[in-house]
């Protein structure tokens, strides 16, 4: 309190760089607590795409180890072995990289995390807070909404 | 701990920074890059004037011309193109790795007469990894435009980035890598403007590619425009632009401040940029703000010799904490004109984790034709 009081009684810089000041420290104190949906046209629009689907990676033009991530539609379909739209049927297809409400059996995270294979994206490692919204995706069913 | 130590030890022990060939724009006594650049909003091709310089004033000597004045093009074509090469050394928590690469292989041309050209870059895409696809696959052309210019105006139509921010050389800058300007990643569009002494202006309206093959990015369709000013008597430059795209996925507004800051005297070139972006999501009503910066400090240490420092950051989500942020160093070497020997190397932090940053390494030989 003492130190808001001295900021409204001042003049001066300091009055001047007040707002700016808590501003910029109201976005450093943001809160840990991840709120964003874990839905797929998130989770692609907002992580998988911007970090997976580049030029040299798994894009149209690269497709690297078949896998093209650059659609909503498509990288649903590459990493659960499901389409978009149509019902679920029980169990995992063969070679998806998604187990739906598994993460810890799903190998899209151990890659995501570097654990026992090798990191994806390699040249920039996903933020764990990425990492847990993609294992919240998963959790809550790995649906294509 | 120790690894953080040697991040800060890299901070406060370097005096300079940047990959930016911006940073010739003021340093050479230039007022715009078009100035050297056959492009109104620079890079690519060198006009005369440029390849002049680059044997003058920006390498330690020799001739700039095409193929070192071998062979000199009629008035009515213009030939260029790099070659770039790499070694690469990266460790991070998870990994260790050493790689030699070809980084690029571009051919640009530009041909035509009174005002009305066509421009061409065709060349290879790089590949840092295996299995590397057979050349033929990655034969890819990143900018192809119809372009009519007259005086300080210009109109072009084609394959182009939008003129926005910096426009740095490195494509794994922040400012490039998350703003929709990473490698291949030039949308189709027409665009125009004017560029003078003292300022210039562009306005660009952009679809996205309509084959996958040509690139990556979003597949946006948007509208953007730009302005700098130069100030100072050419010491100083400041600018701004606006984007807006839309793809079938998401929306995003950009706002982009750039500065950039000569000090002659001293051989400093500043170079700043900050990006705020509100990306909104077709799927759920859960917008985002998020923040890409670049500030970068280029010495130059002796003609052809520049010795730099650059922080980014970026940050996906201002609502959360996590960010990634980097610091670089590097050292650039013109020995003599169409010749660059590049080293960087960066350390970079992911979601604040400072104990633990990735470190690259990276040394480049650069020819350009």
């Amino acid at each position: 309190m003492a130190v808001r009081l001295s900021l409204v009684g001042s003049r001066g810089p300091l009055r001047r760089w007040a707002l700016p000041l808590v501003a910029v420290g109201a976005i450093a104190a943001c809160a840990d607590v991840d709120d964003r949906p874990a839905d797929w046209g998130y989770v692609h629009a907002a992580v998988i795409a911007p970090a997976c689907a580049t030029v040299g990676c798994h894009s149209t033009a690269a497709a690297v180890a078949g896998l093209d991530l650059s659609s909503r539609t498509g990288a649903y379909t590459f990493l659960t072995g499901r389409i978009c739209g149509e019902p679920l049927s029980p169990g995992s297809p063969p070679r998806s990289y998604v187990a739906p409400g598994s993460p810890g059996y799903s190998q899209v995270v151990y890659q995501l995390r570097g654990e026992g294979r090798n990191r994806m994206p390699p040249d920039g490692p996903l933020p764990e807070d990425e990492i847990r919204l993609v294992e919240r995706w998963i959790l809550e069913g790995a649906t294509c909404e | 701990m120790r690894v953080a130590l040697l991040v800060v030890a890299l901070v406060a022990g370097s005096a300079t920074v940047a990959h930016a060939y911006p940073r010739f724009q003021l340093a050479t006594g230039a007022s715009s890059c078009a100035e050297c650049h056959l492009s109104p909003t620079g890079g690519g091709l060198l006009n005369d004037y440029g390849r002049a310089e680059a044997g003058d004033t920006v390498s330690r000597g020799g001739d700039g011309t095409l193929l070192h004045g071998l062979w000199t093009p009629p008035s009515w074509l213009a030939i260029g193109g790099d070659l770039r090469g790499a070694v690469a050394a990266r460790a991070d928590d998870a990994d260790r790795t050493v790689a030699a690469f070809p980084m690029q292989a571009d051919l640009a041309v530009r041909a035509g007469g009174h005002g009305l050209t066509v421009n061409l870059v065709v060349g290879l895409r790089g590949s840092a990894r295996a299995p590397r696809p057979p050349l033929v696959e990655r034969l890819a052309s990143r900018e192809h435009f119809l372009q009519y210019q007259r005086g300080a105006y210009y109109a072009r139509a084609g394959r182009f980035f939008s003129p926005l921010g910096l426009r740095l050389h490195d494509h794994t800058a922040y400012v490039r890598r998350y703003l929709g300007f990473g490698l291949a990643e030039e949308p189709y569009g027409i665009g125009g403007g004017v560029v003078r002494g003292d300022w210039e202006a562009h306005l660009h309206a952009f679809v996205p590619n309509p084959v996958g093959l040509l690139g990556a990015g979003p597949k946006a369709k948007g509208v953007a425009a730009s302005y700098e000013r130069r100030i100072l008597d050419g010491a100083a430059a400041v600018g701004g632009g606006l984007r807006y795209a839309a793809s079938p996925d998401d929306t995003r507004a950009e706002l982009d401040v750039t500065g950039k800051r000569w000090f002659d005297d001293a051989g400093l070139l500043l170079l700043g940029e900050v990006a705020l972006v509100r990306q909104g999501f077709a799927a759920v009503d859960a917008p985002r703000w998020q923040l890409a910066s670049y500030l970068g400090a280029s010495q130059r240490l002796t003609q052809g010799v520049w010795l730099g420092l650059a922080v980014h950051r970026w940050q996906p989500d201002l609502g959360l904490r996590s960010s990634r942020d980097a610091v670089e160093i590097d050292l650039q070497y013109f020995p003599w004109a169409h010749v660059e020997l590049h080293w960087t190397t960066r350390a970079t932090a992911v979601g604040n984790n400072l104990d633990a940053p990735g470190l690259l390494s990276l040394a480049q030989l650069h020819y350009y034709l």
